[in-house]
């Protein structure tokens, strides 16, 4: 996240030096809450959004502690989660594909080896569009919310020993995919 | 590696899944690779996401403030009525557009009604002048010659030079009124007299009164 190095003062109400360390502070972690609760990447973002714009136009929300304000974002959120809920249960897809675009390059690394990710990366993005809505949604609680099949099982609503035999055959399949697509690559590349 | 040879069966790949919670990943293991780059694809998306979503609340932000040199009262972000950034500016725009056609049309409308009104004042004064006779004032006031009436009354020329008949009037409204409080009176010389023409000329002939007739 980029920091903000504007500071604007105005008489009541929040700054922005603030409103950047709330996100600093919170926004990483109600991301991923959002990110376990919500199956699609775009409704997890909306809501992030949305729960920082309600504090801003809250006229209670400037006058509250640093502790304070942090439970009422959380419940904020918690409540936006509920009324999403509400509105679209179990519809929205998890579809990694829509956020294709936003692979960035990590400016530390040598450029060949970014190269090389990026191109990995675009090959994975692809993969992963193929697979079914909760084959995806899976793999990412999986892989990039770190969660136990366990947990997921609750969260998805199926056993343990379904998430994990579900797990196994999507990275077979994965893997497979991934490799055929690279071995292709590499005969393109040879001819 | 060799990624095509998995040759492990579906029981060895749950297993390796379940320690892969719990231990940490074998580097020489066929999925690692993959494990990792799910991983950092994983990671670079929420920071894209993150990234994202701060860049549209700073805009919101820095929408809802307007210009920071602007005094504290236009600075206050506790603007209730705007949602999102954009629509703050649509709804600015929009007010802006719209306040000199409105400005236009009140004004317009208030000339009108003025006219309007004047117009109604003196035509009724008018009617008032020429019907002012002793005898008439009730008839003129009877309410139930302006309200009950189930046949119009004959329309009231502004500037007529004849006044209007009596006993057409009378005749065309309801009567227990009209009987109840007309007399026969005389006629001052000179004056309005509301008389029957029975050509429609311009003499002044005796007059007809209820009672006479």
């Amino acid at each position: 996240m980029k920091q903000p190095c504007v500071m604007i003062r105005h008489a009541e109400g929040i700054t922005k030096t603030q409103l950047a360390w709330l996100y600093q502070q919170h926004a990483e972690k109600m991301l991923k809450y959002l990110s376990i609760k919500l199956s699609s990447a775009q409704d997890a973002e909306d809501l992030l959004i949305d729960t920082f714009i309600a504090a801003l136009e809250s006229e209670l929300f400037a006058s509250l502690s640093a502790d304070e304000q942090q439970r009422w974002l959380w419940r904020v959120l918690r409540n936006k989660v509920v009324d999403r809920y509400r509105q679209s249960p179990l519809t929205t897809a998890f579809d990694l594909g829509e956020r294709e675009d936003l692979l960035t390059d990590d400016p530390q690394q040598e450029p060949e080896l970014v190269s090389i990710q990026h191109e990995e990366l675009e090959h994975l993005a692809l993969l992963l569009k193929r697979l079914s809505p909760l084959q995806q949604r899976v793999l990412y609680l999986r892989f990039g919310e770190n969660l136990r099949c366990a947990q997921i099982a609750v969260l998805v609503g199926k056993r343990e020993g379904s998430i994990r035999a579900l797990l196994s055959r999507t990275f077979h399949l994965l893997r497979r995919s991934y490799h055929a697509q690279e071995k292709g690559d590499h005969h393109e590349t040879g001819r | 590696m060799k990624p095509d040879d998995d040759q492990r069966s579906r029981h060895e790949r749950e297993q390796w899944i379940a320690q892969d919670e719990t231990q940490e990943p074998d580097e020489n293991h066929p999925d690692v690779h993959l494990v990792n780059l799910l991983r950092v694809y994983y990671a670079q998306q929420q920071q894209e996401t993150l990234h994202h979503a701060w860049k549209a609340i700073a805009q919101y932000y820095d929408a809802a403030l307007g210009a920071p040199e602007a005094d504290g009262e236009s600075n206050t972000l506790h603007k209730q009525s705007e949602q999102h950034p954009r629509r703050h500016h649509v709804h600015q725009t929009a007010q802006s557009r719209n306040a000199s056609p409105w400005g236009t049309w009140l004004s317009v409308a208030v000339l009108l009604v003025v006219l309007g009104s004047f117009a109604v004042l003196s035509s009724h004064a008018t009617q008032l002048k020429s019907t002012s006779g002793p005898g008439n004032q009730h008839l003129q006031q009877c309410p139930s010659t302006a309200t009950n009436t189930s046949t119009p009354s004959p329309p009231m020329p502004m500037a007529a030079t004849t006044p209007p008949p009596l006993v057409s009037m009378i005749a065309a409204t309801s009567a227990p009124c009209i009987k109840a409080t007309v007399t026969p009176t005389v006629v001052p010389k000179g004056g309005p007299s509301p008389t029957v023409v029975p050509g429609g000329g311009s003499t002044p002939k005796p007059m007809q009164t209820v009672g006479n007739s």
